[in-house]
């Protein structure tokens, strides 16, 4: 310690504790710019300290780059503090850029001395000289010396930093430390030495008087004599008790520059009392244990800079250390009770030594996972700076809000999320913010707010990144998506919202129209996304358009133990972390038909109504797999956080926490797996990465959409999905009615049917409601004579009609083949077979027909069109259907040419080219499909302006998006009279005034299976 | 290992030899931190070919890398001869397979020549040189280079 060496110890905790003042002094920084000319005297003071205790330790290690840096920025920060310099955006960004240069300095402390700070220096020196009378500008580069009496020697100081603490009222010493009579022999380090200086004062200059040191051959009693010029405004006879120096080596320096001893050397120099190392321990223990910071502020200093001597070390609170040692020696008793009941072949010993073992070592996983945990805030901390250099450099204005700092995770993940965090920060403030002009004509507060909250949700750390901007355009992820060739564009089309955003995490794709310095270069998403796969995390967007985004990610509180769930296959077992694992479902071989389809070589699973892709970790593993239908499937429900996937494994077994160990250089490459971990039993089970297993099996976010809707196209282009009332006529003949043309459904008593004239009716809405029976028109069962009955309402060209029925009723959907031969009358319209017993479809027009002949060609809508009545195509591969629009349309007076499929309609279409006003087609049809059928239309410039109606059963978002896709007028539910007669009106006014259709999209939309 | 130590740096050196298949190898002594037998191996698809699989050595996940097929002879059928020689390697312990052990010898360090250039096995990168001890040639192995991935 005699000489100082910038490779001591001591250096490296100076090092760290410079490390830890700068952490904060961005934050402090920031709020003096935010306070502005309003001074919070104590947040300058605490940065002021800061800059002075590193120029303080600088100035001791001969670290004089450093500490000439550090000096320029107290400079600076005086006249904050003194109010001669008004904290102003560009004061703060010039000390900004200092503490920058400064971490950047302590980080390659060895090489920082031939470093470059001039520009960084003379920012800060105009910076200064600019708020000093022209008095005293000189001053800032002056040098005055300050004699040393009796060492033939003078100490350089600056003239600026003299003048300051005079103006301030401060006594200047100069003091003499003995190294090693004042310090090393009393146990302390000079760094406590100039920390307890530093509390009371500044320190402005310090010198080594090397020619003390004398040489080898001189006398034990060496010194070693540090000379401290030193500013406070502690009175001569109170610096006794921070100066520990006898009192003839403390000297008072006065304004006039005269030196004056505050003692005469006392008569015996050397008495100093040799004991005293033993004593002086303890108390400079004490004087350390404040300083080290708890252990909540110990986190990453500064995140951005490379950190060479902070990253291996981690500050540790003490009661943590001491439950460790408590848990450690806990386990030794228990081992050892363990080997005594081995030896005596106790097994009741045996088995509560076992317990004993588990319990602590649970415990002591706990308390070891604590220990890595560092609060989400030192992270933190990097943002605000971050915000406030890209909002001024981008011309914006954006607040920051942080929330949830003190929540704690795993220091290893806390290190993994500063640059996917910093990504999205930037995003937000970059692409997320408007500039202010376009948020005051969209009506919101000039200011942007980005807010970062981490906060706790079941065994997870959440962190969410929202801001109040303009919120992500699905449609331009979309776009750029299918112009990168990513995604196809029938696949985007079929997406959601959310889908469409979670699109920006596939490599390449950007929002940003032009490409700025700050984002948008097409890298980014994607990185933060593998970033965060690489963590365990999960990530989630929300964003609605114009006001703001909002995205979450979960973490695992730690990465080195993880819940996770044990399968097995092809005799090993693999473990599936929890996390990933959405659930497990197990389809008995009977209901394996049922419950999975076969789309091309690729089997999906039906969950709820979503059709997940089936992955087999058989064929993952190259292991022949048992294509046995008699047996069950266990199948795990996965999340690779953009899809998700059923992962058909052999076995499944418990959920156990495991240990997470890395894999060697020869496997770290593959993405399948994310480690490896060591079983109850000893043996090594490999950990999957479920995300890396789809990527294997060349199972991406598009091709599992892709396998799903296929899935979709095929159930529904064999038998159609209808909405049906099931009811009943006489006992055992089950009936059903298309639901849409129900208008109402009544019960009454047998008391109020009354017969008239030989017909039924009864007392409807003030009128009297015609009423029929199947056994009308069809040689069907007679209705059982009963107390009730149910009359189903339709609507006739106009009029109700009640068709009488009885219970049971049932609303089902159901995909029908229909048969329209074998069990064809009059009345009814076909049969189908539902579970497993055949239904009557029947035909309300032939039964309306049948009671009322008279009214069947009356009362045609389009009768008095001026000009041709409109001629409609119909297209329906059903013929009962078909024969239900048709006689719809035909109701309204038009002309109908019916095709049973879009290829027929087509043909027909081009053989009538100029007549056909209206098409009217069903979307799943074999040959050529509704949707095709359009799109054939469409290209063809004699139907440019054509209106298409797609009619469907059943219409879900995914169905009408690829409609109107496929240039679709109109989306509607198959057999809504009204709002097809609308269209057709619409058409016919069209015809007659020749305006253009207007686009409409009335369709309702429900569930699609 | 005591001896190692002395050896190191000395006029001889300690290599442990084994045979692949029936070329006599050998490792620098100093490298190998144990033999063990071999174990149950948990295989890991999609590694690289020359890799058999996973062990667990007292709580570290080992890579066994077959050191026969790395050295260009056709995979290694393990029987009751086999064992793994635990190496260090830029602070990763690595398991290589081996047909049978055979002994720890001292060889002179003057006694080292290069590898003849007509070895028909393996690649020369993989040899440091050829030891004559008691009328037999050993090959010294080159641990680092064998255990490098290609990347």
């Amino acid at each position: 310690m005699s000489e100082p060496n910038p490779d001591d110890e001591l250096v490296h905790d100076y090092l760290a504790e410079c490390r830890e003042h700068l952490a904060t002094i961005e934050t402090d920084l920031l709020a003096m710019e935010q306070g502005g000319a309003q001074i919070d005297e104590q947040l300058v003071n605490r940065v002021f300290r800061a800059a002075h205790s590193i120029k303080g330790g600088a100035g001791f290690f001969e670290l004089v780059k450093i500490r000439e840096l550090a000096h320029k920025t107290e400079n600076a920060l005086d006249l904050i503090r003194s109010r001669r310099t008004v904290p102003t955006p560009e004061v703060v960004s010039i000390l900004l850029l200092a503490f920058d240069k400064l971490r950047e300095l302590i980080c390659s402390h060895r090489q920082s001395n031939q470093a470059d700070i001039s520009e960084f220096v003379l920012a800060l020196t105009s910076l200064a000289a600019g708020s000093l009378p022209a008095s005293e500008k000189n001053s800032l580069s002056e040098l005055v010396a300050v004699e040393v009496p009796e060492a033939n020697k003078h100490i350089q100081v600056s003239a600026f930093d003299l003048s300051q603490a005079r103006r301030r009222g401060k006594y200047i010493y100069l003091i003499e430390y003995d190294l090693i009579h004042d310090i090393e022999r009393r146990g302390k380090t000079p760094w406590v030495v100039f920390k307890d200086l530093i509390k009371c004062g500044t320190i402005l200059e310090t010198v080594f008087d090397l020619d003390s040191a004398g040489t080898l051959d001189d006398q034990p009693s060496n010194q070693l004599m540090l000379e401290v010029l030193y500013a406070t405004v502690l009175e001569p006879d109170m610096l006794a008790g921070v100066v520990d120096v006898p009192p003839e080596r403390v000297r008072l320096i006065e304004k006039n520059g005269a030196i004056r001893p505050l003692a005469e050397p006392s008569p015996v120099p050397v008495a100093e009392p040799v004991a005293a190392p033993a004593a002086a321990a303890p108390e400079a223990q004490d004087c350390a244990v404040p300083e080290a910071a708890p252990v909540e502020n110990a986190g990453k200093p500064a995140p951005a800079a490379p950190v060479p001597a902070g990253e291996t070390t981690i500050r540790l609170n003490v009661t943590l250390l001491d439950s460790l040692m408590t848990l450690a020696g806990e386990l030794v008793l228990s081992r050892n009770q363990l080997n005594e009941s081995l030896s005596r072949r106790d097994d009741r010993g045996i088995r509560t030594g076992a317990q004993r073992v588990s319990l602590v070592t649970s415990e002591l996983q706990e308390v070891v996972t604590q220990t890595r945990m560092q609060p989400v805030g030192a992270l933190f901390t990097k943002f605000p700076r971050l915000v406030r250099d890209l909002a001024r450099d981008l011309g914006k204005d954006v607040q920051l809000k942080l929330d949830g700092g003190d929540v704690e995770i795993d220091k290893t993940i806390l290190e993994g999320l500063s640059d996917p965090l910093t990504h999205m920060v930037r995003n937000a403030v970059d692409h997320g913010i408007e500039p202010p002009a376009q948020r005051a004509a969209a009506r919101k507060p000039a200011t942007g707010t980005v807010t970062l909250g981490a906060s706790h949700q079941a065994g997870q750390v959440v962190i969410e990144i929202s801001d109040d901007g303009q919120g992500l355009a699905a449609e331009k992820i979309a776009a750029s998506s299918v112009s990168k060739g990513l995604v196809t564009r029938e696949q985007a089309q079929s997406m959601s919202e959310r889908e469409k955003m979670a699109l920006i995490f596939l490599p390449g794709v950007s929002t940003a129209e032009k490409l700025s310095d700050v984002s948008g270069r097409g890298v980014g998403m994607d990185v933060v996304k593998t970033n965060l796969d690489r963590l365990g995390g999960k990530i989630e967007i929300d964003s609605a358009s114009g006001r703001g985004s909002h995205f979450r990610i979960k973490l695992p509180l730690t990465l080195a133990i993880i819940p996770s769930l044990l399968v097995s296959d092809g005799g090993e077992r693999f473990a599936i972390p929890q996390v990933s694992v959405g659930e497990l479902i197990r389809i008995p071989a009977g209901q394996l038909a049922d419950r999975t389809d076969r789309v091309g070589d690729a089997r999906v699973l039906n969950v709820r109504d979503r059709l997940v892709p089936l992955l087999h970790l058989a064929d993952i593993l190259g292991v022949p797999r048992p294509e046995n239908a008699s047996r069950a499937l266990n199948v795990v429900l996965v999340d690779t956080g953009s899809f998700e996937y059923g992962l058909v494994v052999e076995e499944l077994h418990d959920t156990v926490e495991i240990v997470v160990k890395p894999l060697g250089r020869h496997l770290k490459g593959l993405h399948e797996y994310a480690g490896a971990t060591i079983l109850g039993d000893g043996r090594v089970a490999v950990i999957l990465d479920v995300a890396g297993l789809a990527a294997r099996m060349n199972l991406t976010a598009g091709t599992a959409k892709a396998a799903s809707r296929q899935r979709v196209e095929e159930s529904v282009s064999g038998a159609e999905l209808h909405s049906l009332l099931v009811f009943h006529n006489a006992p055992g003949e089950t009936c059903a009615v298309p639901i849409e043309q129900v208008s109402r459904i009544e019960r009454v008593r047998s008391a109020q049917i009354e017969h008239l004239g030989g017909r039924r009716t009864m007392q409807y809405r003030g009128a009297s409601l015609p009423l029929v029976s199947l056994r009308d028109t069809a040689a069907v069962g007679e209705l059982t004579d009963q107390q009730q009955w149910v009359v189903i309402v339709f609507e006739r060209l106009g009029r109700p009609l009640g068709l009488l029925a009885a219970e049971p009723l049932d609303m089902v959907e159901a995909s029908l083949t229909i048969d329209s031969v074998t069990l064809r009358q009059r009345g009814i319209g076909g049969s189908a077979v539902l579970k497993d017993s055949t239904i009557l479809l029947l035909d309300i027009f032939e039964l309306a027909g049948a009671v009322r002949p008279e009214a069947e060609p009356a009362a045609a809508a389009f009768r008095d069109t001026p000009g041709n009545a409109p001629t409609v195509l119909v297209a329906d591969d059903s013929e009962f259907f078909r024969g239900q629009i048709q006689r719809l349309v035909e109701a309204v007076g038009c002309r109908v040419l019916a095709a049973e499929d879009g290829q027929a309609a087509w043909e027909i279409l081009d053989h009538h080219a100029g007549e056909v006003d209206l098409v009217a087609t069903d979307i799943e049809m074999p040959r050529l499909d509704g949707l095709a059928l359009t799109r054939q239309i469409r290209a063809d410039p004699r139907f440019a302006k054509l209106p298409v109606i797609a009619l469907s059963s059943l219409a879900g978002e995914e169905e009408i998006a690829r409609g109107m896709a496929a240039g679709v007028d109109e989306y509607q539910i198959k057999l809504n009279k009204d709002e097809l007669t609308e269209s057709i009106r619409k058409v016919v006014r069209r015809k007659s005034s020749g305006a253009p259709a207007e686009k409409c999209f009335s369709g309702r939309t429900g569930e699609s299976g | 290992m005591s001896q190692t130590l002395t050896a190191q740096g000395g006029q001889t050196v300690l290599l442990a030899t084994f045979f692949v298949r029936d070329a006599l190898c050998a490792l620098d002594a100093a490298g190998v931190q144990e033999v063990i037998r071999l174990g149950p191996v948990t295989p890991v698809r999609y590694a690289p070919e020359e890799v058999l699989g996973i062990v667990n050595l007292r709580g570290k996940i080992v890579t066994i890398v077959d050191l026969g097929l790395r050295l260009g002879f056709p995979r290694t059928v393990a029987g009751a001869d086999s064992r793994i020689f635990i190496v260090e390697d830029r602070n990763e312990f690595i398991g290589l397979l081996v047909d049978r052990v055979d002994e720890v010898v001292e060889v002179e360090r003057r006694h080292w020549q290069p590898p003849p250039a007509n070895v028909s096995w393996g690649q020369a990168r993989f040899f440091q040189g050829i030891y004559r001890a008691r009328g037999r040639v050993i090959a010294l192995l080159d641990a680092g280079q064998i255990l490098k991935t290609e990347k």
